[in-house]
């Protein structure tokens, strides 16, 4: 424990190597490629490694039972340092996809390995926390993550606390650090989340997620909720932070604009599935599916039209 | 005539520290079989703006400036004219669908009594129009979504059923807010294609509201860019594009990350967006713009037209040429 505490950056990424080597190669046919281009990380594995994994959802009774394949056979892997973006439309899986990585959810099937360790379907205390230590989430809405009556301070230090058994002056000293990494003042320590805009919020957010010393971030549509000019400001903030922390993250979005901004490598995902894999490049200038095609032929720019495709709501009806 | 015409319409809502100032002179027409695309990052004002046209501002607001509809100023209404005018001649699209239909009501009942109420229909024509216009709008199958209850549609069934009731009595005016932000893009785009179809045909004119200036630029005539509270260009989407007159703009454009080409840093615009009320004397934008000098804080600055262009900034003639350009990273990063 007290070896992370004191894990400077270099620490971090010191504890990738060999590990992630023993189980390297483990998506197998799933991988969406082991190293990204411009992948940042020096030691070459993957930090995440998904084969597998299946969540069913049964909702109703009765004759108003439903099941839903939230994921149905997902496997993926995450090379150290990259950014593998996850895109779909809204009920596709990406979020149950991000829960389950993190521990929120358990899978009724698959495997996931982090960082080399196989991670448990139901996962004993303590593992969780050793898991949450090594990756943490980043959601939409903010104010899903932080307290309204607890400030950005001891939201941080809390978490600082609970990871790393930093309390006092030095969790102070940490909490202004982590504030300003994330282009905060140290004022805003003192400020409820009520008190703060969505960017701000936003940052807070980051900076507790980065307060456990993680090697991934989860980021589930992250920046969708923010305006435009505060969008910019955090996606390059985002950049910057895995750059310099050489963290890898599972970006989920559902905007095309923003892979094509922050990820080396991309996922589709439909109906629980992933129906293409490939670089980012790769995928947004020559989409192989037809789905990915719609996705982006759908996405506002300059010169185009909205289309109208005949006879696709028969799938949309719910009943 | 213009459809609409808001003339220095400026709105405040009490607060406990004194009255707050949500739009701070906001001049627009629309001309009919005109739409207009009103763009804005959050809280600039672009609902508020609709809301004056509606008359449905909140409780206790001060309302000054005139807002002429067809010529007449919905300001002055009676009760019963304004219930008359918002039936005839205006439409409500929002981004909730849900808000505008009834759950206990399947889409049938909503649509029908709508139609009889607002057209004196009697039932089986009613629900011989409601099934057209369902069509109309791009349903395959009519039948199953008049049996349905919201609860049992998809969002973007649900706003196509909210677009058929709205146009169905081809009113002057539709506002439409953010109507399509709480869909997926491929259902945006359908739901996107039949409102700009339905409206077209039926010669009716728009407001849009949108935090995406290239979906209103795919639908719209002309954009209006909102920042804190006022109008600081109007252009049309092509010049908008290739030429902006206001620094916000600029930086609007440069800032969303594109779908084509990725920036090594993305252009940003420093700061965050002011309040109507937050703001002082002069530009509102001043606080943030890489382009402000000390008289840019001096007065008022005037929204000046230019054919059916208009701009406010201070420095807009010097600037025209910089500003048909993109923004380097450098320059405002
Ligand atoms: N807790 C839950 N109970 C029932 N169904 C769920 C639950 N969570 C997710 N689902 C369903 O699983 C599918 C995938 O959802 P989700 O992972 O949230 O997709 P996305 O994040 O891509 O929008 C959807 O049909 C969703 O309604
Ligand atoms: S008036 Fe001055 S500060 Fe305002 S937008 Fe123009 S140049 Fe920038
Ligand atoms: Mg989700």
């Amino acid at each position: 424990m007290n070896d992370d505490v004191k894990g400077t950056d270099g620490g971090v990424i010191g504890r990738a190597g060999g590990g992630s080597r023993r189980t390297a190669g483990a998506g197998g046919s799933g991988g969406s490629g082991a190293k990204g281009p411009g992948g940042a990380g020096g030691s070459g594995g993957n930090v995440i490694e998904i084969s597998g994994l299946c969540k069913r959802f049964v909702t109703g009774r009765g004759s108003g039972r439903r099941t839903v394949d939230a994921l149905d056979d997902v496997s993926l892997t995450v090379a150290d340092g990259s950014c593998l973006a996850v895109v779909g439309e809204s009920g596709s899986g990406k979020s149950t996809l991000a829960r389950i990585l993190v521990g929120l959810e358990a899978a009724d099937a698959g495997e996931v390995v982090l960082a080399g360790r196989p991670v448990a379907r139901r996962p004993r205390r303590a593992e969780r926390r050793a898991r949450a230590r090594d990756i943490q989430m980043v959601f939409q809405d903010p104010n899903g993550s932080l307290n309204r009556r607890r400030t950005a301070g001891s939201a941080i230090s809390e978490v600082l606390a609970a990871h790393h058994r930093v309390t006092g002056a030095e969790a102070r000293r940490r909490v202004e650090e982590l504030l300003e990494q994330v282009g905060l003042r140290p004022a805003h320590a003192r400020s409820l989340p009520g008190e703060l805009s969505g960017g701000q919020r936003q940052r807070v957010a980051i900076a507790r997620a980065l307060a456990a010393e993680p090697r991934v971030l989860v980021l589930d549509e992250a920046v969708a909720a923010l305006d435009v000019s505060v969008q910019a400001q955090v996606l390059n903030l985002l950049s910057e932070i895995r750059r310099d922390r050489r963290l890898t993250y599972l970006f989920i979005t559902h905007d095309l604009s923003v892979v094509r901004q922050v990820s080396e490598e991309v996922v589709v995902m439909r109906q629980g599935r992933i129906v293409e894999r490939g670089s980012t490049t790769q995928v947004l200038d020559d989409p192989q599916h037809p789905y990915t095609r719609l996705l982006r032929d759908s996405a506002p720019r300059p010169g185009w039209r909205p289309v109208r495709a005949i006879g696709r709501d028969a799938a949309e009806v719910e009943a | 005539m213009s459809v609409l015409e808001l003339d220095d319409v400026r709105l405040a809502v009490p607060h406990p520290s004194g009255d707050r100032t949500l739009l701070r002179g906001v001049s627009l027409s629309v001309a009919p079989g005109e739409a207009l695309g009103l763009v804005g990052e959050s809280g600039s004002g672009k609902s508020m703006t609709l809301r004056t046209v509606l008359r449905t501002e909140p409780r206790g607001a001060h309302v000054a400036g005139r807002v002429l509809l067809d010529g007449r100023d919905v300001r002055g209404l009676g009760p019963a004219e304004l219930r008359r005018v918002r039936a005839e001649s205006l439409a409500m699209i929002s981004q909730d669908p849900r808000a505008a239909l009834n759950p206990l009501l399947r889409v049938s009942r909503f649509l029908v009594e709508g139609l009889c109420d607002a057209r004196g229909d009697d039932e089986r024509t009613a629900t011989r129009r409601a099934r057209d216009l369902l069509a109309q709008v791009g349903i395959a199958d009519v039948d199953r979504c008049m049996n349905s209850y919201p609860h049992q549609l998809s969002g973007g069934m649900l706003q196509r059923v909210v677009i058929a009731a709205a146009v169905a009595g081809s009113p002057r005016l539709l506002l439409a807010d953010e109507p399509t932000t709480a869909l997926d893009v491929t259902t945006q785009s359908e739901v996107m294609a039949i409102l700009d179809e339905q409206r077209r045909e039926r010669g009716m004119s728009m407001i849009f509201v949108t935090h995406d200036l290239e979906l209103a630029s795919a639908v719209c005539d002309r954009i209006a860019v909102m920042y804190a509270g006022e109008i600081v260009e109007i252009s049309t989407p092509e010049r908008l594009h290739a030429a902006p007159r206001h620094p916000y703009t600029r930086l609007l454009l440069d800032s969303r990350p594109s779908l084509t080409a990725r920036a090594p840093v993305l252009p940003v615009i420093p700061g965050r967006p002011v309040a109507a009320y937050e703001v002082g004397g002069g530009c509102a934008f001043a606080g943030r713009c890489p382009w402000s000098e000390p008289g840019c804080t001096d007065g008022e600055i005037p929204l000046v037209r230019d054919g059916d262009r208009a701009v406010r900034c201070a420095r807009e003639e010097e600037l025209a040429g910089e500003l048909a350009h993109a923004t380097g990273t450098e320059a405002t990063a």
